[in-house]
């Protein structure tokens, strides 16, 4: 078993948690974070991946699209919680009305 | 690739799974943050395991210092402490599973966890019966990197192979900048009266703005001029740019208010303006869109990353202060020195 193998297998538990988390935890941080998480799953996932081949360094296209990911990443988390925030601005809510219990 | 060292690979793994479940598990908000910040730093001891130390240094400035910094101003906001307008209580706060019909929501509960734990058992199948090796488009970059400028292969890609890219990432980045701008608080006590009541009367952060502030602006220069050989470049040295500049912020060293202007908003998106002109110079010259004229491309690369990074740094700066509680700025100059005292 190689480390990149060990890696992959990591960052595809760590994607199933977070998605578990987004599914099952109602407030909007929890969320946010759980999406965050996943974003860094997939990323580990995707250099995991590449670092399959024969030589000792890795692929370093992959490493530019995570890097780009990752710069792309942090802007949308930034306006995902300003958008929390302005929720809960307007209503005084921190949870979708939708997961509100009826 | 190497073979797994369990006493380094194993712990980490086991850590990194562990904070993931404890961050989205825990009950108090604050909890999850933290465990998340850990998270992060633990995501650049992976990436430098698996030999992508670009990424490393961009993680460890991003995912575990500005996302972090960006939480906890929210779970400020959302917690009512302190600029928040019209918030009429915190009665839908409770957790949700004690609703009106317990039992259905347990067995949705065990239903998605059931799903997930399949989710996972398959995709880590697939993973395991991929191909052992594959080739990888390695060997392309390494018989192209001596026609790109550059000697360090990420930044090759980056900058010159896949030009695209990068040019919309800072698109992006911009609109993110201008989108946090738009949602930002009308209302409330004033993001420098929050900041001046707050950290900055701190004598141990100012102590510290003032030993760590030149260092990060000349370590983020030098990870600039790097990237044209080492692991480096315009995103690691923009993202330490942009964490430091929340230093400046945390201690008041910079007003939020300042940062609003004409200045600012050129930093914000002189990056994307600079790459946009260097393609279409290019196509003037006789190429194609961003294919930079043969014995240009070093300088060419160096002067997008340069500006690049100012962007970047600017956009980070911009999207914590407009995080601030209560009135918010525009956006900050990207090169602390000239707003230190």
């Amino acid at each position: 078993m190689t480390a990149a193998l060990a890696y992959a297998l990591g960052g595809v538990l760590v994607f199933a948690i977070a998605l578990g988390g987004l599914l099952l935890r109602h407030h909007l941080l929890h969320r946010i974070i759980a999406l965050n998480m996943m974003g860094a799953a997939v990323f580990l996932v995707l250099v995991a991946m590449a670092g399959r081949g024969p030589e000792a360094s890795a692929d370093p296209v992959p490493q530019a699209m995570v890097l780009t990911g990752i710069v792309v990443t942090v802007g949308a988390t930034a306006l995902a919680l300003a958008l929390a925030c302005r929720v809960y601005r307007e209503t005084g809510c921190t949870e979708l009305p939708e997961d509100q219990p009826r | 690739m190497q073979p797994v060292v369990w006493t380094l690979d194993l712990p980490l793994l086991v850590s990194l799974v562990a904070l993931a479940a404890g961050a989205l598990s825990a009950r108090e908000l604050f909890t999850s943050v933290a465990l998340f910040i850990a998270f992060g730093l633990l995501m650049a001891l992976t990436w430098a395991r698996l030999g992508a130390v670009d990424i490393a240094l961009a993680e460890a400035a991003i995912g575990a210092g500005l996302t972090g910094a960006l939480l906890m101003l929210t779970l400020r906001c959302v917690e009512g402490t302190a600029g928040v307008g019209n918030g009429r209580g915190s009665a839908a706060d409770k957790p949700l599973s004690r609703s009106t019909r317990p039992f259905v929501s347990v067995v949705l509960g065990c239903m998605a966890g059931m799903l997930l734990i399949l989710f996972a058992l398959a995709t880590g199948a697939a993973v395991w019966w991929l191909p052992r090796e594959m080739a990888g488009l390695s060997a392309v970059v390494e018989t192209q990197l001596p026609r790109s400028g550059v000697k360090h292969a990420v930044t090759a890609v980056l900058l010159n192979f896949r030009g695209y890219d990068t040019l919309w990432e800072l698109a992006v980045l911009l609109l993110a900048a201008l989108g946090v701008q738009l949602l930002r608080a009308q209302r409330g006590p004033s993001a420098t009266a929050f900041l001046r009541s707050g950290p900055s009367s701190d004598p141990v952060l100012q102590g510290l703005i003032r030993v760590a502030a030149p260092l990060i602006v000349l370590l983020s220069f030098y990870l600039l001029w790097l990237g044209a050989h080492a692991p480096g470049g315009a995103f690691q040295g923009g993202a330490l740019l942009g964490a430091g500049s929340v230093l400046l912020f945390l201690g008041a060293a910079v007003t939020p208010r300042r940062t609003r202007g004409l200045v600012a908003r050129i930093l914000v998106s002189v990056g994307l303006l600079g790459f946009v002109t260097t393609g279409i110079a290019a196509m003037l010259l006789g190429g194609r869109f961003l294919q930079y004229p043969p014995g240009w491309a070093k300088p060419l690369i160096l002067g997008i990353e340069f500006v690049a990074m100012l962007s970047i740094a600017a956009v980070f700066a911009s999207l914590f202060a407009a995080l601030l509680p209560g009135e918010i700025p525009a956006a900050r100059e990207g090169d602390p020195p000239e707003d230190t005292p």
